[in-house]
């Protein structure tokens, strides 16, 4: 009888262990079992499903268009079976604490999404610092990990499973001190803000900067809505400013957070500074119209891509695509480039699900390597084995004509008049 | 000359919006013993109405920012009412915790509706230009500065004679002091209490549509100006108004100072100062004594 009871305990425990592996390989990863494939070795994932987790501020701008843009794909992606037949299914969480992005909440809420809701794919929004505290959590579990932030410090870190779909910042400094030397501009004046993303991007551009001859005449540190809770939209930031002018730069770069940057060109040029402002990121449209048009002519942007106030006045084809479709969908035209990162992140899942033939994380993440595809910033090229896919930048210079600051390739603004406004050197 | 006045102005600036929200933080400690979490949105909301009623009814700056004050004082009025009244009758703790609910509540709906960009308000020009020039100094100061210099220091004025020269202010004061013996000489304590929540919300809305022509419109941008009218209160002499209004310009001042000479250390340098002041002078410059009382 004692026997007896031991080997049914034993049974038992063997029995609960093995539903516990089945249940987990199963769900975590896409697991394919039973799955059927044609005669072009096609899979038929009808049936099963394809869980994206997001991590973001609920209330955020920048967040609502990356959401949107994921269900815009969902939707396509159910509409034409376009992943084999799989579904979709998208679980967001909010790390939002009075408008900021919060660390222990992105954590609390990486480990649910992983292991609870049992996602393949996580896309953890555009802070820089949310992604580097979700990096290693969402790598060990060997889920996707798709960062929309621009800092290169999570990417450091060797995370095979942590992709980016944008351009890294310091992909861009190549780019901004070749438009300095054109610009024949020697001595840069450096406002940043004291988050991760703008300190190694401060720094990266410090170093560039040396490589290419130019001179940091002026380095100063602007508080950020985003990192203190005692600082808000650009107050305080004055005594700065007024030493970055008097330091007599050709030029002011601007290392800040996406939706500061225009309280920061709006008070430069209210005190009186003439010359290029250099930012690290794209304005709003609405942030365009809060600095004034005159104002933003000579503001300087090295990027893949700009944002377009109207669909109608964007000339390439494929961001023009884009738009529309975002456009047809929600009724607006998208003015951040986020619309961008996050669409550039969708394609990416898309082509890893369709190269691998699986919704599998680890065949997905095995598949990328091999990955180079169109993307809203050129070409998307993953096999490098950097896990970054954008490389290079192109001068953009904010006109103030026209919607959305009216924005032009640094070339076609040197030819026009509107050039001779803004002061391009002191020398 | 040029520099020191082109540090100057704006600090001062700076210093009279974080003043007018220190007044009405100094008010409401004085006349309830409590504080309000919710100012910091009060003030980006009344800033947001501005700026709506400038992109949709197309009205100018001096309107829109009347209207939202006044809407803003109601606000406060229906906050003490329907809220603060409520939940203080078992603890004046219970306040705290209500507005810091309410501020999440408020910056998350706004946040909503708004996103979390910068708006453009309306910007002050004097025959059509937006600066002052001072041909003695050869600098030009922003119109928008000296006007919020301006409107500050008539509010905080206002709000001295309302307090001192009228009969419902003298019976706000009377209700501050004691609440009981102000009543049983016929004065209303319910209104006095809801008036000074309206004025608190009025002071920083006025603040926060000030700022719009300066650092544009954002749900956040009362973050700073609440939390800094509240050292600056604190730094003054918590419960006094004169001691708010020389606190808050104390902060905005060294503030634009410290970021001129050291930015690194901006915040650090700012508040340091603060606990300097607080371990030295307690009861702040103008040796208030209401926090010991409270």
């Amino acid at each position: 009888m004692k026997n007896l009871k031991k080997i049914f305990a034993l049974l038992l425990a063997l029995l609960m262990v093995a539903g516990c592996l089945t249940a987990c390989g199963d769900k975590q990863n896409g697991g394919d079992d039973e799955i059927k494939y044609d005669e072009n070795g096609n899979p038929d994932l009808s049936g099963k499903t394809l869980k994206i987790g997001y991590i973001g501020n609920m209330t955020d701008s920048d967040c609502e268009i990356q959401q949107n843009v994921i269900n815009l794909f969902m939707d396509k992606w159910k509409a034409e079976g376009t992943l084999y037949g799989a579904d979709v299914e998208l679980i967001a969480y909010d790390n939002g604490n009075n408008g900021q992005q919060d660390t222990e909440m992105s954590i609390k809420s990486a480990q649910k999404l992983i292991s609870s809701d049992k996602v393949q794919v996580i896309i953890p929004a555009q802070m820089s610092n949310i992604i580097q505290a979700t990096g290693d959590i969402i790598n060990s579990a060997k889920v996707l990990d798709i960062g929309l932030g621009l800092s290169v410090t999570w990417m450091q870190q060797g995370w095979d499973y942590v992709y980016r779909s944008a351009l890294c910042n310091d992909f861009q400094i190549p780019s901004i001190t070749a438009a300095m030397t054109e610009l024949n501009q020697k001595n840069i004046a450096l406002l940043y803000a004291n988050t991760d993303n703008c300190l190694t991007f401060r720094d990266s551009l410090k170093a560039g900067c040396k490589d290419a001859g130019i001179n940091i005449v002026c380095e100063e540190m602007l508080p950020s809505a985003s990192t203190s809770a005692s600082s808000g939209s650009g107050t305080g930031i004055t005594g700065q400013i007024t030493k970055a002018i008097q330091s007599k730069p050709d030029a002011i770069f601007i290392s800040h957070m996406g939706n500061e940057y225009g309280t920061v060109v709006k008070q430069i040029r209210q005190s009186g500074f003439k010359g290029i402002i250099y930012l690290g990121q794209n304005l709003w449209a609405e942030e365009i119209e809060s600095i004034g048009n005159e104002e933003v002519n000579g503001v300087v942007l090295c990027s893949p891509y700009v944002t377009y106030a109207n669909v109608e006045d964007c000339k390439d084809p494929f961001i023009y695509e884009v738009l529309k479709a975002y456009k047809e969908k929600y009724g607006v035209c998208p003015t951040s480039e986020m619309v961008y990162k996050a669409w550039d992140a969708m394609l990416l899942l898309e082509n890893a699900v369709l190269a691998a033939k699986s919704i599998n994380s680890e065949d997905m993440q095995a598949a990328i390597s091999s990955l180079k595809f169109d993307g809203c910033g050129g070409v998307m090229d993953f096999t490098t084995g950097s896990n970054e896919c954008y490389f290079t930048a192109r001068p953009w210079v904010y006109t103030g004509q026209g919607a959305a600051g009216g924005v032009v390739l640094m070339e076609e603004w040197l030819k026009s008049d509107l050039a001779k406004n803004i002061v391009i050197t002191n020398s | 000359m040029k520099i020191f006045l082109q540090l100057l102005i704006p600090g001062l600036c700076l210093g009279c919006v974080y003043g007018l929200n220190g007044v009405g933080a100094s008010l409401l400690y004085k006349g309830s013993r409590t504080i309000n979490n919710a100012q910091g949105s009060v003030v980006g909301i009344a800033a947001l109405l501005g700026y709506t009623l400038q992109r949709n009814l197309g009205l100018g700056l001096l309107a829109s920012t009347l209207i939202s004050t006044v809407v803003m004082f109601f606000f406060g009025v229906i906050l003490q009412v329907g809220i603060v009244s409520k939940v203080e009758k078992r603890s004046a703790a219970n306040v705290v915790v209500a507005t810091l609910a309410l501020s999440l509540i408020l910056t998350s709906a706004s946040n909503l509706i708004f996103g979390t960009i910068v708006y453009e308000s309306a910007v002050i020009t004097i025959n059509g230009s937006k600066y002052l020039h001072i041909a003695a100094a050869d600098v030009d100061i922003l119109w928008s500065n000296i006007v919020a210099i301006g409107v500050s220091l008539a509010a905080m004025l206002g709000i001295h004679l309302f307090l001192n020269k009228t009969k419902f202010g003298a019976g706000m004061r009377a209700a501050a002091m004691d609440p009981m013996a102000a009543e049983s000489c016929g004065v209303s304590v319910v209104a006095t209490r809801a008036v000074t929540w309206g004025l608190m919300s009025a002071l920083g809305a006025l603040g926060g549509c000030l700022t719009g022509p300066l650092f544009g419109v954002s749900t956040r941008i009362g973050v700073a100006t609440g939390a800094k009218g509240n050292t600056g209160a604190v730094l003054g002499g918590y419960g006094n108004m004169y001691g708010a209004i020389i606190g808050g310009i104390i902060i905005g001042l060294v503030e634009t100072a410290f970021g001129y000479i050291y930015s690194p250390y901006q915040m650090a340098f700012t508040n340091a100062l603060f606990l300097v002041f607080l371990l030295l002078l307690p009861r702040g410059i103008m040796n208030e004594k209401a926090l010991e009382e409270g």
